[in-house]
């Protein structure tokens, strides 16, 4: 028992000596097989930027925003109504109220504000009214 | 209140012109009176009554043109012929 011990000490020694000398040589194949040198610049990783998304501050009341209103165009003859809730958006999903400035329409339309929707009745004659507002109110100071 | 106005914007009532569809070839079976109507080719938003007339280029004998009741009408007589060039003008009688 005792007289074999120094050999497989012996053995183990040269074992660990030859897996370190390969392990050594198979890091250096490595290295040296990389094709990135100091002379070569890397290439800086693309890097696009989002869309900031700037939600609600909580507690904090944001207004009524407005897309540009169209000339709002009824044909002559023909009764007809067209809707205008989809031009104003609330980015705390607040129910919006939404109100017309003093401007006289042409004969035949009215705001119908309940409604959100500019109505003709087919009987007005043509004509043309410029300056028209809307106000939206979500209701929040 | 938290009230946002819009920019201001136009509401109007308005004329809006005839538009035609393509109209195809007006073909008549030679010897065999009957009348072919334009009417549908031509359409008006504003559901005014449109006239509607033709140029000048000559038909082939034995067509006519019946503006009043927008369709062309052949006699049933004319030989076998075909002109081009026709060229029919919607009016809703609006300026």
């Amino acid at each position: 028992m005792t007289h074999t011990a120094p050999a497989r000490d012996a053995e183990r020694r040269a074992f660990l000596r030859l897996l370190a000398a390969t392990t050594a040589a198979l890091a250096m194949g490595g290295c040296t097989k990389q094709p990135v040198g100091l002379d070569q610049a890397p290439t800086p990783p693309v890097v696009t930027t989002p869309p900031p998304i700037i939600p609600p501050t909580p507690g904090v009341n944001a207004p009524p925003v407005w897309q540009v209103v169209p000339t709002i165009t009824f044909a002559q003859g023909v009764a007809s109504s067209i809707g205008i809730g989809g031009y104003v958006s609330d980015a705390n999903g607040d129910s919006l109220t939404i109100a017309m400035n003093a401007a006289v329409l042409p004969a035949g339309v009215t705001y119908d504000a309940p409604n959100k929707r500019f109505v003709y009745d087919g009987v007005g004659a043509i004509a043309s009214t410029s300056g028209v507002v809307l106000i939206a109110n979500d209701g929040k100071g | 209140m938290a009230q946002t106005p819009s920019v201001a914007f136009t509401v109007t009532v308005a004329n809006f012109p005839p538009t035609w569809q393509t109209v195809p070839t007006i073909a008549f079976a030679q010897g065999v009176a009957s009348s072919v109507s334009v009417a549908a080719y031509a359409t008006d938003t504003n559901g005014d009554p449109l006239a509607i007339t033709k140029n000048a280029a000559a038909l082939p004998p034995g067509v006519t043109y019946d503006a009043a009741n927008k369709r062309f009408v052949y006699d049933g007589v004319g030989a076998v012929g075909g002109t081009s060039g026709h060229v029919l003008t919607a009016d809703d009688g609006r300026p």
